[in-house]
C-alpha cells in the first residue's frame, strides 16, 4: 500500500447530497476526537440525544486506543441550538466497570423521574485466548446493562433487576431507551433463527421488563435493517433506522410513522445516504429534523477505520410536512 | 560450647556465600544493559558512509485478528465444497529509526529490525446446518521483518510548534509476498454421500499467509516528545464493519535537549570559585547544648595546646 493510496484512502467518505436533497450535512462535525492521550481521541459514536433544562444534552460513546485495543467509555456534550456541541469539561461521564476482553457500547439515554437511565451494552471480544464454541456457535456473551445517575452527570450501574437483552452468542444489540410518562420503553433489535425481529419492552421500575413484543425487521423494511430508534410522537411512533442495500452497498436512513407500533408507514425526513452502518439519532424541534451520524474513516484496502467523527446534517420539516 | 558455636559461624558464613552467590546469579540473569539496538543519541552510520544522530526511536506494534466462519453448501448428493474455518492472528514487532543527517540535516526513517507471527487456531469445518467438526490442530508461523524483508518504505512528517505541534507516520509493508506464508496441515473432509461434515483419516496440506498490512498514525506532539499513536480498524466486538480487527501502535521515544532552566542564571565566577556549593555555616543554638558545648571544649583546647579542662 503506497502512501498516496493510503492518503487517499483515508480521506473520509462523504455522503453525497444530490442536488435539491433537503437534507444539508453540516459541513463541521458535531464532535470529534480529542486530543492524543485523550479518553476519546480515538472516535466519537453512539449519540443519544436528551432535552435539558439548558437545552440539549448529547451522550456518546468515545473510544482511545492502547496496546490492548480500543476503550470505550461515555461521554457528555452540550449545546443550547443541537447545532454547535461542547464537550463536558468533566471529561469522561461514566466508565463502565466490564471484564477483561469485554467492552461497552451503545449508551441510550432517558429522562426518567427525577433521574436519568442509561441502556448500555456490554459485548466480548469475538477473538479472545479463552475462545470456546458451542452447539450454537462461537461463544462471546453478550448483555444490556443499566445505569442511573441523579445529575446527567455521574453514574453508576443499576445492579439490580434483569434486562431482556442477553445472549451467549454475539449480536450487534443496539437498546434504544426512552420515557413516555412514567413508563420506560425499550426497542432493539435480536435474532430469531434466521429472521431478526424488532422487539419491544416496557417497565414502569426500569427492573422488571414485559414479556418483548416482537416484529419481524422485514415487514418494516425489504432490506436488513440496523441502528433502530424508536422515538414518542403524541398519539404516534416514529422509527428511524438503517437500510442495508446489499447489492448496491448502501446504507439509508429510513424514517416511518406508526399508530400502533406494528404498521410502519414511510413518512417523516426523506431517506439520507449514510457512509456505513451506524445507529443514527434524530432530533425533531419545530423547525425541522436534525440527524447524528457516526462517520469511520476508511482504508484503501476498503477497511472501516475504527477513527470516527460524529457528523450532523439538517432537514427543514416544509421537505416532509404534510407528505 | 564453643564447638558448637565454631559451628554455627561456619553456617552462617556458608549461607550467607551460597546466598550471596544465588543473589549475583539472579542479578546476572537480568539484563545489565539496556537491550542491544539503536538508541536515542547514537549516531547512525548511513550505507554511503556519511553519518547522522539517531534523533527517536518507534517501537512498532502491530496485530490482526480475523474470523473466518464458511459454512459448506449442500449439494443434491452431499456436500459441496466445504472451507477450513479458523481464527487468524498475525502479530508483528519492528523497531523504526528516525536519524538527522550530519551534512544535510534531513531527518531519515528506516525500518532496523522486527519479527512478525502468525497463529491459526479452532480450525473446524462447519456443516450447512451449523455444526462443526475439528478440521486439526492449530497453525502457527513465523519470520523477519525489516530491510529486504517487506517494508517498502517508513515515512515520518513533522510540523508545526508547541501546541500546534503534529506528527504522522507512514508504514508501507507488501504484505502479498511468500515470505508470509505458512504451511497448515489440516484433516479432509469425507466427501462421498456426506450431509453433514465428517473429518477423515487423511490430511492434506494448504499454504496460508499472514496478514501483514501497511500502517498509519498521527497525533499532535512535540518533536521531542516521547508519545503513543495508534491506528485500528475493524473491530474486536461488532460484526457492523466485518469480522476482523487490527491495529498499529507506533511508540516514540526521542533524545532529550538538556533542560536548561529559565531565568536561574547563574555567574561562572561563582561556579568557580566553589561558593555556590559551600556548606552553609550552621548557626549556633542560642541556649547552647551538650553536643555543641563539647565541641567548644575540644576546639578551645587544641587551639590553646591543652587548655584546662572544663569541670
Amino acid at each position: 500500500m503506497s502512501r498516496a493510496t493510503l492518503a487517499v484512502g483515508l480521506t473520509f467518505l462523504v455522503a453525497a447530497s444530490a442536488h435539491g436533497d433537503p437534507w444539508q450535512l453540516d459541513k463541521v462535525p458535531a464532535l470529534i476526537p480529542g486530543n492524543t492521550g485523550t479518553w476519546d481521541s480515538d472516535s466519537i459514536a453512539g449519540a443519544s440525544i436528551i432535552r435539558s433544562p439548558e437545552g440539549w444534552t448529547l451522550f456518546y460513546e468515545g473510544t482511545s486506543l492502547n496496546e490492548g485495543g480500543a476503550h470505550p467509555a461515555f461521554g457528555r456534550a452540550m449545546s443550547t441550538d443541537d447545532a454547535h456541541w461542547k464537550k463536558s469539561d468533566q471529561g469522561l461521564a461514566f466508565d463502565p466497570d466490564v471484564g477483561p476482553h469485554q467492552s461497552a457500547s451503545g449508551p441510550s439515554v432517558t429522562h426518567w423521574r427525577d433521574g436519568y437511565l442509561m441502556a448500555y451494552v456490554v459485548n466480548t471480544d469475538q477473538v479472545a485466548p479463552d475462545t470456546t464454541f458451542d452447539e450454537h456457535g462461537r461463544v462471546a456473551p453478550v448483555e444490556m446493562r443499566m445505569a442511573s445517575s441523579a445529575d446527567g452527570i455521574h453514574w453508576r450501574d443499576q445492579l439490580r433487576g434483569k434486562t431482556p437483552i442477553h445472549s451467549q452468542q454475539h449480536f450487534d444489540f443496539e437498546p434504544c431507551l426512552y420515557a413516555d410518562g412514567e413508563t420506560l420503553h425499550l426497542w432493539w433489535r435480536a435474532p430469531d433463527g434466521e429472521k431478526e425481529m424488532l422487539c419491544h419492552s416496557v417497565s414502569r421500575d426500569g427492573l422488571a421488563w414485559s414479556k418483548p413484543n416482537a416484529q419481524p425487521t422485514n415487514d418494516i423494511d425489504p432490506f436488513p435493517i440496523s441502528g433502530v430508534r424508536v422515538y414518542p410522537s403524541g398519539a404516534y411512533y416514529i422509527i428511524s433506522y438503517v437500510a442495508h442495500d446489499t447489492e448496491k452497498k448502501t446504507f439509508q436512513l429510513i424514517t416511518k410513522l406508526s399508530r400502533d407500533a406494528k404498521t410502519w408507514m414511510r413518512k417523516g425526513p426523506p431517506a439520507f445516504s449514510l457512509p456505513q452502518a451506524c445507529a443514527p439519532f434524530l432530533v425533531f424541534t419545530p423547525e425541522g429534523a436534525r440527524l447524528f451520524f457516526t462517520k469511520h474513516q476508511r482504508l484503501a484496502t476498503g477497511e472501516i477505520a475504527s477513527r470516527a467523527e460524529l457528523m450532523s446534517a439538517f432537514c427543514p420539516k416544509s421537505a416532509y410536512e404534510g407528505n | 560450647m564453643k564447638g558448637t558455636d565454631q559451628i554455627a559461624r561456619a553456617c552462617t558464613c556458608i549461607a550467607l556465600v551460597l546466598g550471596s552467590t544465588l543473589l549475583f546469579a539472579v542479578a546476572a540473569k537480568k539484563p545489565a544493559h539496556p537491550p542491544d539496538g539503536p538508541k536515542p543519541g547514537d549516531t547512525y552510520t548511513e550505507p554511503n558512509g556519511d553519518k547522522a544522530d539517531i534523533q527517536c526511536v518507534w517501537t512498532v506494534d502491530y496485530i490482526s485478528e480475523q474470523r473466518h466462519e464458511l459454512r459448506g453448501e449442500r449439494g443434491t448428493f452431499g456436500l459441496l465444497l466445504t472451507p477450513v474455518s479458523k481464527d487468524e492472528r498475525t502479530t508483528a514487532s519492528l523497531t523504526i529509526v528516525q536519524a538527522k543527517d550530519w551534512k544535510t540535516g534531513k531527518t531519515l526513517a528506516f525500518a532496523s529490525s522486527g519479527r512478525w507471527e502468525y497463529h491459526g487456531s479452532h480450525l473446524r469445518y462447519i456443516s450447512p446446518d451449523g455444526g462443526s467438526a475439528t478440521a486439526g490442530a492449530d497453525v502457527s508461523g513465523h519470520g523477519k521483518l525489516g530491510p529486504g524483508h517487506a517494508i517498502k518504505s517508513v515515512e515520518i512528517n513533522s510540523s508545526g510548534e508547541g501546541a500546534n505541534a503534529t506528527v504522522e507516520i507512514f508504514l508501507d509493508i507488501d504484505g502479498s509476498l511468500k515470505e508470509f506464508d505458512v504451511d497448515a496441515r489440516v484433516q479432509d473432509l469425507k466427501m462421498k454421500n456426506v450431509m453433514h461434515v465428517e473429518v477423515g483419516d487423511k490430511t492434506k496440506t494448504e499454504i496460508w499467509r499472514a496478514h501483514l498490512t501497511g500502517g498509519f498514525a498521527s497525533g499532535k506532539a512535540d518533536r521531542q516528545q516521547d508519545l503513543t499513536l495508534s491506528y485500528s480498524w475493524g473491530s474486536k466486538t461488532s460484526d457492523a464493519y466485518g469480522t476482523y480487527y487490527g491495529q498499529w501502535t507506533f511508540k516514540r521515544m526521542c533524545q532529550k535537549d538538556p533542560v536548561v532552566p529559565k531565568n536561574d542564571y547563574v555567574p561562572p565566577a561563582v561556579i568557580l570559585s566553589k561558593q555556590r556549593y559551600a556548606d552553609p555555616t550552621p548557626t549556633p543554638s542560642p541556649g547552647g547544648d551538650s553536643f555543641h558545648d563539647e565541641l567548644y571544649v575540644l576546639r578551645k583546647g587544641i587551639l590553646t595546646g591543652g587548655g584546662v579542662a572544663r569541670r
